[in-house]
């Protein structure tokens, strides 16, 4: 920060940074919220109302682009791809990476810190440096277009992330309450099942909410990995009814097909917002 | 404890994840290297080992050049705005210099939990010069004569670097507002009783226990910055005129549109070099900067 | 307790997404399907299921399945390349038809032309279609690729507005410009012409057609097979001027440089602007938005009294359109389905339904042909059947691609008309390097006879 502007904010005193700062916050506030807001109800309007005047509310509040949008524009179908293939991945994602995790954090074995890093480095590729090959790899496995192919992508996608979070998770439990499992006679697995897991909830909840997140919007691998129409997720469905708009102009569904593709996320966030706030912390302080 | 050094069970643990990871991220990556040295249409597995051919057209390749000033625009613009305006409101934030900080801080987030590709549209429709808001707000103030938006080659490069910014701030202040929580009070104390304002306990205090995390920022943002793509693709799909074409939309169409997939893994090829370098540099130089405090 | 609710919400939908996910409707069909896929664009979609019907009439014990929407290239592009594509296809966007056949995608249609037109036994398949419209899908003297439409372009005006203000329809440029300054003066407001600013390639229409009125066909076939220089002549450079000058002359409606190509129109219906330049589609594009009285009709790019093309001259075109994967399951039933689709029966069908017309014989005569189209046909027999047709546009998508996008910087004045050459001539040039391009080095006929000699 230069000499001169620091001055110039020092001379208008307490009172005047925070009235600044009040209204900068306010108005971006708005910049953020209110495209959020308008589409929202801007949804609810047909479109000769849209062209007729972008601001208004609608005249009546109808449920017909949202109706359009689930049934005709088959955003219905493709919600339910997005929430399998999103919380398939989850569950693939959470189990693996968890144990994977548990053994870098608890165990000790050679070659122990490699693995840690390499999976780590996973973080830094470009997607597109490995998308073609990527594409004719799970094409030769059989898993092009399919719904399982594009799971397993994103759980080994999802795996550095997890084990960076993770890792540094598990090592926080003490390492005393695995002795006392051990004492009750557990094994290694069930050490990991019974024990370990539970008390690792917070750290799950957190590359949970992360991942839900991600994956319910991820695009790019999906656009690459799935034809057929049938099997679209929400993006490639929003990214398909935006397309038509060139060629019959109808933003009605579009504009209800978006409401529908934020609304689970932000809905998540509002419900779960302090966990999110915390599990960003967990990355930032551990990492 | 005899179970932590078991190493059989330890690698067993490790075996599923790192199955997915090699199969899926190192495996690929690894072919990466080779493609990037062929001929290769994609329609059957026959490499045509063209050595630097593809490198060497890379470098006369005038979009290659646009495409990748394009991203380092991008990049550059991004990395600089949004940690100078994260870092602003999560400082009001934490230091309660503003009222209704808790609304802000949920607010400011939303945009992190939509779709890159709804936010695309939302914005696509948002920027049309006749029926988007903006036009039409700008037009209240009594404004005429308004660009066209994405429609322009310039301004288009701009609108892109905004929603960028818009998408991105929110997470950013989140990570600043945990890393600026998790400094001591007694600091702050400290600071205010040699009689340090705002102004001084942020540039003695904040900023400086803040390296760590900024560093760490800049890294996402780079790696985020030159992957560009769903923003691009969907808002001005590359266009006008190459305005906004990034290295990702030019792989993309290389690859998937024109089938030029050996070409198109050398251009990712150099994305790859290009961000790793930077990343390390980064890393490195801030590395040096957090001893010298 | 918060977290319980979501974990027990998710564990609810997740089990609800095992039954209500997307189901393969073609499965559900049974073996003896053939699928078809189709761009959804201008035409709408249900002249495909027309002919998915007809076809299902003529073969019962076969279903057909067809599906389309605007991205259906994007999305059916991984299907080809892992040998799984349809039976019959057409993905106009992003398409290059020919890197698809030098892939070795694309099956060849020769046995189709020779079998007998559906419904015209008397006749084979290829000898239905209007005379010279196969070729344009043709390599090598093989058929691979059989067009949708005939379509004509040029300039579009309301019959209605011109005999209101006594607006003579042009023939020349001079007098073309004569009546923008006119239309400019006394029009009311009403501004000569707008285009589809956000994609210039509409623009392209006109830029091309003074191309050719100024260097004749023969410029255009040596820019078709890129010959050096042929990009840089200065015809093009003139044309450019030409086109810059109607921004410079205010005869350009404000604002039309943001317009997407559907706002154009729309523009242009409610009277804002007098002329606009399209191909044919435009009638069945806008017919639901056709204000009462509105008499949609057409004229050639005017031309020029001492240049090498013929003044009323109209660019005509059947592109590609059509083509049979070379690893469809059924490429057999593919081709049936083609033969059905555009016999003479659907292309009537075609021209009610759709409003455009299709290269098929006859169908202009069973079925009305709408005002705007008629008055393109008329304009082309006019011309005493003068057609040209810029071929990169089909056989370079990088250089039509350029061609946009310099096109559009030049209308910007972002660029000069000597820059908008150079640029043009620059991309030949690369695309003459490009291994990865297959080169049309002269018409395909030609092409073939050359192969025959050496």
């Amino acid at each position: 920060m230069s000499l001169s502007s620091t001055s110039i904010l020092e001379r208008l005193g307490e009172h005047g940074r925070k009235t600044i700062t009040q209204i900068i916050f306010v108005v971006y506030g708005v910049i953020v919220v209110f495209p959020m807001v308008w589409l929202l109800y801007t949804a609810f309007k047909p479109t000769s109302e849209l062209f007729a005047s972008a601001w208004s509310l609608p005249v009546e509040w109808k449920l017909d682009n949202f109706v359009e949008a689930w049934s005709e524009a088959r955003i219905g179908d493709f919600f339910w791809n997005s929430l399998f293939v999103t919380i398939s991945t989850l569950l693939v994602q959470l189990f693996v990476g968890s144990m994977a995790s548990y053994s870098l954090a608890k165990y000790r074995f050679r070659a122990q810190g490699i693995l840690y890093y390499g999976f780590l480095a996973g973080m830094m590729f470009p997607l597109f440096l490995g998308i073609v090959p990527l594409f004719f790899l799970v094409k030769s496995l059989g898993l092009l277009d399919s719904h399982l192919g594009l799971i397993v992508v994103y759980a080994a996608f999802g795996i550095p992330f997890t084990v960076f979070v993770l890792t540094a998770f598990f090592r926080t439990i003490p390492t005393e309450i695995m002795e006392a499992g051990v004492m009750d006679g557990c094994g290694h697995f069930s050490l990991y099942w019974r024990i370990m897991l539970p008390l690792a909830k917070p750290g799950l909840t957190t590359v949970g909410i992360f991942t839900f997140i991600s994956i319910w919007n991820e695009y790019i691998l999906a656009l690459v990995l799935l034809s057929s129409s049938h099997l679209r997720t929400m993006p490639l469905g929003i990214a398909v009814l935006q397309f038509v708009q060139f060629y019959e102009v109808d933003f009605g569904a579009l504009f209800a097909g978006l409401v529908i593709v934020m609304l689970p996320t932000l809905l998540c966030y509002v419900i779960l917002q302090e966990q999110i706030t915390k599990g960003m912390t967990v990355g930032a302080v551990k990492g | 404890m005899k179970l932590q050094t078991s190493a059989r069970a330890g690698w067993l643990f490790v075996l599923p994840a790192l199955l997915f990871y090699v199969t899926f991220l190192v495996v690929p990556y690894a072919l990466a290297f080779g493609v990037s040295f062929a001929k290769w249409r994609g329609v059957s597995l026959q490499l045509e080992f063209v050595g630097l051919g593809n490198f060497e057209r890379m470098f006369g390749d005038p979009f290659f050049w646009k495409a990748l000033y394009n991203t380092a625009f991008f990049t550059v613009c991004t990395g600089l705005i949004v940690p100078v305006m994260a870092l602003y409101f999560a400082v009001a934030v934490t230091r309660k210099l503003v009222a209704g900080a808790r609304v802000f801080r949920i607010t400011y987030f939303f945009p992190n939990l939509i779709s890159q590709v709804a936010i695309a549209v939302l914005w696509w429709f948002a920027l049309n010069p006749e029926f988007g808001i903006l036009s039409n707000f700008l037009r209240l103030l009594g404004l005429t004569a308004l660009p066209s938006w994405l429609g322009d080659p310039d301004w288009a490069r701009w609108c892109v670097v905004a929603v960028k910014v818009w998408a991105a701030v929110g997470f950013y202040m989140v990570l600043y507002i945990s890393a600026i929580e998790g400094i001591p009070d007694d600091y702050y104390d400290a600071a205010k009783i040699d009689g340090a304002g705002e102004m001084q306990s942020f540039r003695h205090v904040t900023f400086p226990l803040l390296s760590e995390m900024m560093k760490v920022t800049v890294v996402f943002l780079l790696l985020n910055g030159f992957g560009t793509f769903d923003l691009v693709r969907i808002m001005t799909d590359g266009g006008p005129d190459r305005a906004t074409e990034t290295l990702a939309t030019y792989i993309y169409e290389n690859a998937f549109e024109l089938g030029k997939f050996g070409y198109a893994t050398t251009i990712a090829m150099s994305l790859f070099i290009i961000t790793f370098s930077l990343a390390l540099l980064s890393l490195y130089l801030q590395r040096k900067e957090a001893i010298e405090y | 307790m918060r977290s319980k609710i979501m974990v027990a919400l998710l564990a609810g939908l997740y089990v609800l997404s095992f039954f209500f996910r997307g189901e393969d409707e073609k499965q559900l069909l049974g073996d003896r399907v053939v699928e078809g896929v189709f761009f959804q664009g201008g035409y709408g979609m249900q002249w495909v299921f027309d002919s998915a019907a007809e076809f299902e009439r003529a073969h019962p014990d076969i279903s057909a399945y067809v599906w389309g929407n605007p991205r259906a290239w994007d999305q059916t592009r991984p299907r080809f390349l892992a040998g799984n594509p349809p039976d019959v296809f057409w993905g106009i966007h992003n398409l290059n038809f020919w890197v698809n056949l030098q892939d070795g995608l694309v099956a060849p249609l020769d046995s189709l032309m020779q079998t007998p037109a559906y419904g015209q036994p008397d006749k084979t398949f290829g000898e239905t279609f209007f005379p010279g419209v196969l070729e344009q899908g043709q390599f090598d003297g093989r058929q691979y690729f059989l067009p949708i439409v005939y379509n004509i372009s040029g300039i579009w005006y309301n019959k209605g507005m011109f005999d209101e203000h006594g607006w003579q329809v042009p023939a020349t440029w001079d007098e073309f410009l004569a009546l923008c300054e006119l239309i400019k003066k006394t029009g009311n407001g009403i501004a000569p012409l707008t285009h589809q600013g956000k994609y210039p390639t509409y623009f392209g229409g006109i830029y091309l057609a003074l191309v050719y009125k100024l260097g004749g066909g023969e410029l255009l076939n040596d820019m078709d097979t890129l010959q050096p220089g042929a990009w840089a002549r200065p015809e093009l450079i003139e044309a450019a001027r030409l086109s810059q000058q109607l921004y410079e002359r205010d005869y350009i409606l404000e604002g039309t440089s943001s317009f997407s190509h559907t706002e154009a129109q729309m523009i242009w219906l409610q009277g804002k602007a007098a002329m606009i330049p399209c191909g044919t589609w435009l009638e069945s594009e806008m017919i639901n938005a056709l204000p009462d009285g509105f008499e949609m009709r057409i004229m050639p790019v005017p031309g020029f009294v001492d240049g090498k093309g013929g003044v009323g001259a109209m660019e005509a075109n059947s592109s590609p359109a059509f083509w049979v994967p070379a690893d469809a399951a059924h490429p057999d039933w593919g081709m049936e389905y083609l033969r059905i689709m555009l016999s003479r029966k659907l292309a009537a069908g075609f021209i009610e339904n759709v409003g455009s017309v299709q290269p098929i014989l006859g169908s202009t005569e069973d079925a009305e042909v709408r005002p705007a189209t008629r008055s393109a046909l008329d304009a082309v027999e006019a011309a005493g059947g003068e057609t040209f047709n810029p071929r990169f546009r089909s056989w370079y998508l990088e250089l039509d691609t350029e061609f946009e996008n310099a096109l559009g910087a030049l209308l910007n004045h972002d660029i000069t008309p000597e820059r908008f050459v150079e640029r043009m001539e620059a991309m030949a040039e690369r695309l003459r390097r490009d291994p990865d391009t297959l080169r049309f080095d002269s018409e395909p006929e030609r092409a073939v006879t050359a192969k025959a000699a050496s």
